[in-house]
């Protein structure tokens, strides 16, 4: 996406509580990510169990950036996460080679490595969080914003 | 996080003890202790994955597992998860794996899982005896 180490452009820091950092898009930074968004997911009502969902989208995610984005490991990982009406939302960006079809990258068993890689990531993040969605340009980056609702406030 | 893997050996059987996070970060340091010692002994042919220890695990961890069972199903053994928690049970089940593998409570009821049953190996008594016994 290829806006150096900000938050999305527009409202981002309209929110009191709302999170920005960037990182290198490394192993040992998936459980950071999952950690740091974990800490901050707990200022809303989720349970215990709902954390660990949030936790697994977030690996998820993260490791798709790792694995997939670069040729070499290491480039810019960007992730935030705010609390909008409510919700968690979490965005996790990169400057990689993107997405070329979305649709597919989504579907269970695809994966463009082989052996090894199961090519459920997105389909875990989705089952989990309340909203997924992916903007990716080839050669430009990939960003995905998930929602999620404490099912403790729900209908409130 | 640091993960860890202590390996021991009950017969033809390999068990491998996890401790910590399985992601992205850990496969490789499950992975390559698994394969070395698989690789380094001809008479194994089962694996019991003892994931007691194991506080978090997402889709490329159970990728790591999938790729041992490929290495057990080569010298057609199998493999038995055993002791894992709930949440990580409950991942195994989201991902299909539980199609592949079989579960046990704990490492002993792993390997009694592995041991040929008693009545079948009385029956290929019975059999070699010459059909006796129907």
């Amino acid at each position: 996406m290829n806006r150096g180490y900000g938050p999305p452009a527009g409202d981002w820091w309209d929110r009191p509580d709302a999170f920005w950092l960037s990182c290198p898009a490394t192993p040992a930074n998936v459980g950071f990510a999952r950690a740091v968004v974990a800490a901050f997911a707990a200022r809303l009502p989720f349970t215990l169990d709902e954390i660990e969902e949030i936790k697994l989208a977030v690996s998820e995610v993260v490791s798709n950036v790792v694995l997939h984005a670069y040729d070499v490991p290491g480039g810019p990982l960007r992730l935030g996460a705010r609390v909008v009406d409510g919700l968690l939302e979490v965005v996790v960006e990169d400057d990689g080679r993107g997405i070329e079809d979305v649709a597919q990258a989504m579907q269970p068993g695809y994966s463009r490595l082989g052996e090894e890689h199961l090519g459920i990531g997105l389909t875990v993040a989705e089952t989990y969080m309340s909203q997924l969605d992916i903007d990716s340009s080839p050669g430009v980056g990939t960003r995905v914003r998930m929602r999620k609702r404490p099912a403790a406030a729900a209908g409130t | 996080m640091a993960v860890k893997v202590e390996l021991s050996r009950a017969g033809p059987v390999l068990v491998a003890r996890i401790e910590g996070e399985m992601d992205l970060a850990a496969a490789a340091q499950i992975r390559e202790p698994i394969e070395q010692a698989w690789a380094g002994d001809g008479e194994l042919r089962h694996l019991v994955l003892n994931l007691k220890g194991v506080t978090f695990l997402d889709s490329t961890g159970i990728a790591v597992i999938l790729g041992r069972y490929r290495t057990v199903m080569a010298r057609g053994g199998r493999v038995v998860v055993a002791a894992a928690p709930s949440r990580v049970r409950r991942m195994l089940e989201l991902s299909g794996a539980l199609r592949l593998l079989e579960l046990a409570d704990g490492e002993e009821e792993a390997l009694r899982k592995l041991k040929p049953p008693p009545a079948r190996a009385a029956a290929r008594r019975r059999r070699r005896r010459g059909g006796a016994g129907r």
